[in-house]
């Protein structure tokens, strides 16, 4: 009978605590990066030009339909071989950022179409320019819409960084691998590591229903 | 100040506006009459620029609409209203009146804020200023939306049948508004169907028929006289029960 023993805890939490940091570090940044992204890739799907729409589209299919674990050995093993060196933080945190980018630009983009037409044209009457109603009053609104099914791309984010320690990033997923080999008790570390992600995601999912509550708007 | 001159718009296959020519001065209450899908609204439409016109040209303060650079100035001093009420809706009333002089007319916010308290009690709603479009009636919003474009300091301001999504109740608050800013000298522009209002405010009449301009009257004479005179204008009007 197996008998669960977390005793290797004590000498090994700094690491887990690192770990944890590096996927803090990874999930953040790759958020604010990929929102952005996601922003700019929607708008270019509304744009009046083909050329922005094709951009777009061709952005959206190919992060979509191919494996995120691809995309991420792409940067890391493709970066360097156009002279971009990077360190693997960095790459994980471009090809997670580009990865989520594709999910919130749908999403983006159909906050934007549910904006009515009528917000549109009140602020070109006011005399704001294109640029300026959809900085004003476009964007804030259509965000809000968007708000709540951004948070579940944000929740796959902090899930899918878990494939980043495939490019030696040793971050939570990663730790653990490391102290499994250590110690020899790769069930209990696992259960520690799907208790931190869950940790994660609940907290990420408990801010956005607050953020949700505060911003939301009735059209 | 604003000349439509010759100007013909379609949509499709659907001339709207047929070699429509017609100017406003910079003063009273103009009441554009006509059945529905005459034009009414597209006019008040082309000469903000918010639809291009195929042919002819509008010159507000001598600056063409057909040049996208004109535009700003000519939507700053033609302030729009539409028929359906848009409040955007992440502001509450006070930032919905205050944004547009901040960021267009670079006031500072305790000029806006100013100005907007002044045109608040102007439309009775000074203490709605706190609230967002939701916790508005539908009367309480226009009459807002009317403020709004009055913060612009307009020339001109084009109403676009402002009160026919309000049941009659609200449409009176409307009116009653509209009736105060003509007293102040506000130049307008109404696309409306408010006979009442029409006789009351209004200094000069254009009924418009597919497309056309048919006349271009004083009030009294329009409703004394041309709906006697002419076919069309007197079966609108007693179409319209009056």
């Amino acid at each position: 009978m197996y008998t669960l023993s977390f005793d290797f805890l004590r000498q090994y939490y700094p690491m887990l605590l690192q770990g944890a940091g590096v996927t803090l570090l990874l999930t953040v940044c790759s958020l604010a990066l990929g929102f952005l992204l996601g922003i700019i890739v929607a708008i270019m799907r509304r744009s009046s030009s083909k050329i922005f729409r094709a951009i777009g589209a061709v952005w959206v299919e190919v992060l979509r339909n191919t494996p995120f674990l691809v995309q991420l050995f792409f940067f890391y093993y493709g970066l360097p071989e156009l002279g971009i060196n990077t360190n693997p933080i960095l790459t994980g945190i471009i090809a997670l950022s580009v990865n989520i980018s594709a999910a919130n630009c749908e999403v983006i983009r159909s906050g934007l179409m549910a904006v009515k037409n009528g917000y549109y044209e009140c602020a070109y009457a006011l005399g704001y320019s294109k640029f300026q109603t959809l900085r004003y009053f476009i964007l804030p609104i259509s965000l809000r819409i968007a708000f709540r099914p951004l948070t579940n791309n944000f929740i796959n984010l902090v899930l899918n960084s878990s494939a980043t320690f495939s490019i030696t990033i040793v971050e939570l997923m990663g730790s653990a691998k490391i102290i499994s080999a250590y110690t020899s008790r790769p069930f209990e570390i696992y259960i520690i590591i799907l208790v931190g992600y869950c940790i994660f995601t609940f907290v990420l999912s408990f801010i956005s229903k607050y953020v949700d509550k505060r911003i939301a708007i009735n059209l | 100040m604003i000349e439509v001159k010759n100007i013909t718009k379609s949509f499709g296959d659907l001339t709207v506006l047929k070699n429509f020519t017609v100017n406003f001065k910079e003063e009273g209450v103009t009441v554009i009459l006509g059945p529905s899908g005459t034009g009414k609204s597209t006019l008040l439409r082309c000469i903000n620029g918010l639809e291009n016109i195929d042919s002819g040209d509008i010159l507000v303060d001598g600056l063409s609409v057909n040049d996208k650079k004109n535009l700003r100035h000519i939507r700053l001093n033609c302030g729009m209203v539409f028929q359906q009420t848009v409040l955007f809706p992440h502001l509450d009333v006070m930032h919905n009146m205050t944004v547009s002089p901040i960021k267009l007319l670079k006031l500072s916010k305790k000029e806006a804020e100013e100005r907007a308290e002044f045109y608040l009690n102007k439309v009775g709603l000074i203490s709605k200023k706190k609230s967002r479009h939701n916790e508005l009636s539908g009367g309480e919003q226009q009459r807002i939306a009317i403020a709004r474009a009055l913060m612009m300091n307009p020339k001109a301001l084009l109403l676009d049948e402002v009160t026919s999504a309000l049941d009659p109740e609200m449409s009176s608050e409307v009116l009653n508004i509209l009736e105060k800013l003509a007293a102040d000298g506000v130049c307008m522009l109404a696309v409306t169907h408010e006979m009442s209002f029409a006789k009351k405010v209004a200094s000069r009449i254009l009924f418009l028929d597919k497309g056309s301009l048919v006349c271009d009257e004083p009030v009294e004479r329009f409703f004394r006289e041309t709906r006697n005179e002419n076919e069309r204008i007197s079966r609108f009007l007693n179409f319209i029960g009056e």
